[in-house]
């Protein structure tokens, strides 16, 4: 308030000394001179503004390699927000991260890794990883297309994963790779409204509170010609991914076979964008041996079917098939049109179209050009409407 | 002195008037003050103080942007007079700009084509990398050259060879003509054996991470050039200005801590009539970020230079791949379109999808079809844009206009496109480009341009717009004639207006003879197609020596307002 009036005063005096003042000057460059040595008189630093400042820090927050974070989400399908803490730190080629986090519905993780993405001059990615969770209230609906909705029950799962993984880049569109994790996994009771697992009324899932301890080998290749994983409006993905699941105690021993095509076709300058994608997922078990309930491929959520919440259909194998027709209204915002169909199946050969799951909707994302920091999807299935307020794109 | 620091805030009215006092040509002599002084017009604004004592300071991206998208930051008066005009509504040179196109010395095509260079890029000889941007939006690395010289080297996007590259060279050299501060730019081709690692050179990863730059990173990097025939990779070089950076300046307010900057930028006409000159070159990220202010000490003195920086994103490049179609028509987030676009289920398609932009990928997204230049739009809302009057799209578009098709084809060539058609393409589309400006912003206002009146009292002019071939001669035009009192700024008529069918009239009888007399001219248009033509333009005259010496001219005045 100070400064105004002082300003104030300044302006409404300016009438009264710039004549004795220009008496005294006989030149525009005088009068000039004269502006910028009353400005002298009375410099200020230049400092940013406080929204400046806690923009800066923002950024920082998201671009300084060596920060503590927050986290929101991430920690594991159905557990709902989920804060958490984490540090980040560069060590030449090596990037540190760990961290926790908590959520509302009681899920808990810890995290530690430490990568490395640029070596052999950025042809080759290495990840190490260690990761503790606590889920608390799963769903399980059964196994099966034809599990009921309402017989939802609840399991509790700690996850205990340590392992590592590279990839080979010889071309930034191709990638080629192996990993090894060893993995502790126990199911428990569930928590929440809904019954816990044991009260599943038949037949009982399989692998019910049996501790597995995996080791698990994977191999993987992709050609990935999108503009990025983050955002795309051309291109595409073309991947395949074989997990081996072998059981300490030969139990729960199986593998794990993922493919997936999606593709992106820009129409009028970009002005729509059909996209498309194909996942299955397909498992093959020892004999004597099953595929644990709560490692079932499955369909439901928001990158697996929207129309079905998290974890809703289960099986040996998965199929989903989703369409989008992307219109763009406005260089950050995408609209789309979506179907998404898919179906569990507990043989392979009956992965056909015939009685898929489907749902449609409307969908608005927010973009930027690497990456969609927010999406909205309403979908409508046979089991109702379901919103997905979530970052990232379905596909 | 507060009230100029206060400028980088929105002001207030109370505020403005305050700013009103601070130009360069204070025309509204309020009797006190003479209208005209004796050194009236400037030619030059010297920066009179030490500002030694300036700090760096960066813009925060994200703020500026959504204060320029959500706000209007700067003046509420949309429709003041340009501050930093001399009396002849005239930009003077300053560390902000140099007369050079129209104003100074007439250039030749060489010289538009010299720009600012000083040499041919980098001295050849062995070039010491001390450091490098792994693969984030813009990769590239600095090196010393033989000579000791910085620079900074990019590249042009894969499968988009000479995009960013030709379109920085061609429009630095255009925005050198036009009169702004630019860095030197060349086009030149590297070799693996001519570069050496520095011994503390450190490389930026994509994530933000600072290492030890190695040999490979620096094969990693040239793997993303474009490699010529001969082994070498054609690159970008750019020369690290003089002075020690102080950060980009914002388009709106001043400096708070430079003396010498008084001007609340977004009045600044060189800045207002950059609208003007980004059209032209689509040039949509014309934001705070890519300026830079140096400090420079010179014969003993320390200041400011104000420069434009990082042209990559022009033409039909948008740097890192070519440019979005929306860029020129919408900003970045426009709600009216917007929101038509989002009910519409993507049946609504705007005009600009149907442009037709010939297959090539070292243009990218460059055309004259449907450019209509006052509805262009950069990425986002710039304020000194957004301030523009047509007396500033005016001045701009004049300096456009000065480019010949000879200039044009000559720096397009300097960009060194190897298609032809790519070449063609750029010039053809530049010089329509500059037509439509001329037909738009020639035409908006009275076109009256350099009235002289010799001994005589013979009254000359000339109008822009048909010189330019823009618009036909109007069909008469009206002068009218005052004695002017320099000291309370009053006109008195002499005699009554006449009507001419020519670019002059002679004067009436009863002019002043007096050394140190001045008149005054109103000159108006009367055309049917441009109403604006019938509002008049001032010219002052002032008797000196026998002779009479343009010392003011208004093409719109603040007292006669839009």
């Amino acid at each position: 308030m100070c400064t105004r009036l002082r300003l104030l005063c300044t302006v409404l005096c300016l009438p009264l000394v710039t004549p004795l003042q220009a008496f005294a000057q006989d030149s525009r460059a005088d009068e000039i001179a004269r502006q910028q040595a009353q400005k002298n008189q009375h410099l200020t630093p230049n400092t940013p503004t406080r929204t400046e400042s806690a923009l800066d820090w923002l950024e920082g927050y998201f671009t300084d390699p060596n920060t503590v974070y927050l986290t929101f989400g991430g920690l594991y399908p159905s557990g709902g927000f989920a804060p958490g803490i984490a540090v980040r730190r560069a060590f030449g080629h090596a990037r540190f991260n760990a961290g926790v986090a908590y959520s509302l519905r009681n899920y808990k993780l810890g995290h530690v890794s430490l990568n490395f993405p640029e070596l052999a001059g950025n042809k080759l990615e290495i990840e190490t990883h260690a990761r503790w969770t606590d889920a608390t209230q799963v769903p399980f609906y059964g196994v099966g297309g034809d599990s009921i909705k309402d017989e939802r029950v609840n399991y509790g799962l700690r996850s205990l994963d340590a392992g590592g993984s590279a990839a080979f880049k010889p071309v930034p569109w191709f990638e080629i790779g192996g990993g090894a994790a060893a993995r502790r996994i126990e199911d428990r009771a569930g928590e929440g409204t809904h019954p816990s697992i044991e009260t599943f009324v038949s037949p009982t899932p399989p692998g019910l509170f049996g501790e597995a301890r995996y080791t698990q080998v994977t191999a993987f290749t992709a050609i990935d010609w999108r503009e990025s994983g983050g955002y795309t409006r051309r291109g595409g993905l073309y991947s395949l991914a074989w997990h081996d699941f072998q059981d300490a105690d030969d139990a729960f021993g199986f593998r794990r076979v993922d493919a997936e095509i999606q593709q992106f076709l820009p129409l009028l300058k970009e002005h729509w964008v059909l996209a498309f994608r194909g996942l299955v997922r397909t498992t093959d078990v020892d004999a004597g041996q099953v595929v644990p309930y709560y490692l079932l491929p499955s369909l439901g959520g928001a990158r697996m079917h929207r129309g079905y919440s998290d974890f809703r259909f289960q099986d040996r194998h998965m199929l989903l098939m989703s369409a989008e027709y992307r219109w763009l209204p406005s260089r950050v915002i995408d609209m789309a049109l979506f179907v998404d169909a898919g179906k569990v199946a507990r043989e392979r050969r009956d992965l056909d179209f015939d009685g898929l799951k489907t749902a449609y909707g409307i969908g608005l994302r927010i973009h930027g050009p690497t990456f969609t920091p927010l999406r909205l999807d309403i979908a409508r299935g046979k089991e109702g409407v379901r919103v997905h307020v979530t970052g990232g794109l379905a596909f | 002195m507060r009230f100029i620091t206060r400028f980088t805030k929105p002001p207030s009215r109370a505020l403005l008037g305050a700013a009103a006092a601070i130009t360069l040509a204070s025309t509204a002599a309020n009797g006190q003050r003479p209208t005209f002084y004796a050194d009236d017009p400037i030619a030059q604004v010297v920066d009179t103080q030490n500002a030694s004592n300036v700090q760096p300071k960066e813009v925060n991206l994200i703020y500026d942007e959504a204060r320029n998208l959500l706000g209007n930051p700067g003046d509420p008066d949309m429709d003041r007079r340009a501050q930093s005009i001399n009396t002849i509504d005239e930009v003077p040179d300053s560390t902000w700009f140099t007369n050079r196109i129209i104003g100074g010395t007439p250039l030749t095509v060489a010289d538009v084509v010299k720009g600012p260079d000083t040499g041919t890029g980098p001295a050849p000889g062995k070039w010491t990398v001390v450091s490098g941007k792994s693969d984030g939006i813009t990769p590239g690395f600095t090196i010393l050259d033989s000579a000791g010289d910085r620079w900074f080297i990019k590249f042009d996007p894969p499968n988009h060879r000479e995009l960013a590259s030709s379109a920085e060279v061609v429009v630095t050299q255009l925005f050198h003509a036009l009169g702004y501060n630019v860095p030197e730019n060349h086009i030149t081709n590297l070799t693996r054996e001519n570069l050496a690692v520095g011994d503390r050179a450190t490389v930026t990863a994509a994530d933000g991470g600072e290492r030890r730059l190695t040999g490979q990173d620096v094969d990693r990097l040239l793997r993303i050039a474009a490699q010529e025939p001969d082994g070498s990779y054609r690159v970008l070089a750019s020369k690290a200005l003089a002075g020690k950076p102080l950060g980009p300046f914002l388009y709106v307010g001043t400096r708070p801590d430079d003396p010498n900057d008084v001007i609340p930028h977004e009045h600044r006409r060189e800045l207002r009539a950059l609208r003007v000159f980004a059209a032209w070159t689509n040039h949509v990220d014309s934001k705070s970020i890519n300026s830079l202010d140096m400090l420079v000490t010179a014969n003993g003195r320390a200041f400011v230079r104000h420069h434009l920086i990082d042209f990559g994103s022009t033409l039909g490049s948008a740097s890192i791949k070519p440019r979005e179609y929306d860029e020129g028509h919408h900003y970045i987030f426009d709600p009216v379109p917007t929101l038509k676009g989002m009910i519409g289920l993507g049946l609504y398609i705007p005009s600009f999808h149907l442009i037709d932009y010939p297959d090539l990928p070292s243009v990218g997204h460059f055309s004259a079809d449907r450019f209509d230049p006052p509805e262009w739009k950069p990425r986002v809302p710039n304020p000194a844009f957004r301030r523009a009057r047509p007396d500033d799209t005016f001045w701009g578009a004049r300096r456009v206009m000065a480019f010949t098709d000879e200039m044009i084809r000559a720096v397009v060539k300097k960009g060194q496109y190897s298609d032809p058609a790519a070449e063609k393409h750029v010039a053809d589309t530049l010089i329509a480009r500059r037509d439509a400006i001329g037909r738009s912003w020639l035409t908006a206002v009275n076109p009256v341009i350099d009235p002289s009146l010799d001994a005589s009292g013979a009254l000359s002019f000339r109008n822009a717009a048909v010189a330019a071939g823009v618009a036909p001669a109007p069909a008469s035009y009206e002068v009218a004639w005052f004695t002017f009192d320099n000291a309370s700024g009053t006109a008195t008529p002499i005699g009554q207006p006449v009507t001419t069918g020519r670019e002059g009239a002679d004067a009436p009888a009863g002019l002043p003879a007096a050394t140190g007399s001045f008149v005054r001219v109103d000159i108006k248009a009367a055309a049917a197609a441009h109403p604006s033509w019938a509002v008049p333009v001032r010219a002052y005259f002032r008797r000196t020596g026998g002779s009479w010496k343009l010392v003011g001219f208004e093409r719109m005045p603040d007292n006669q307002r839009r």
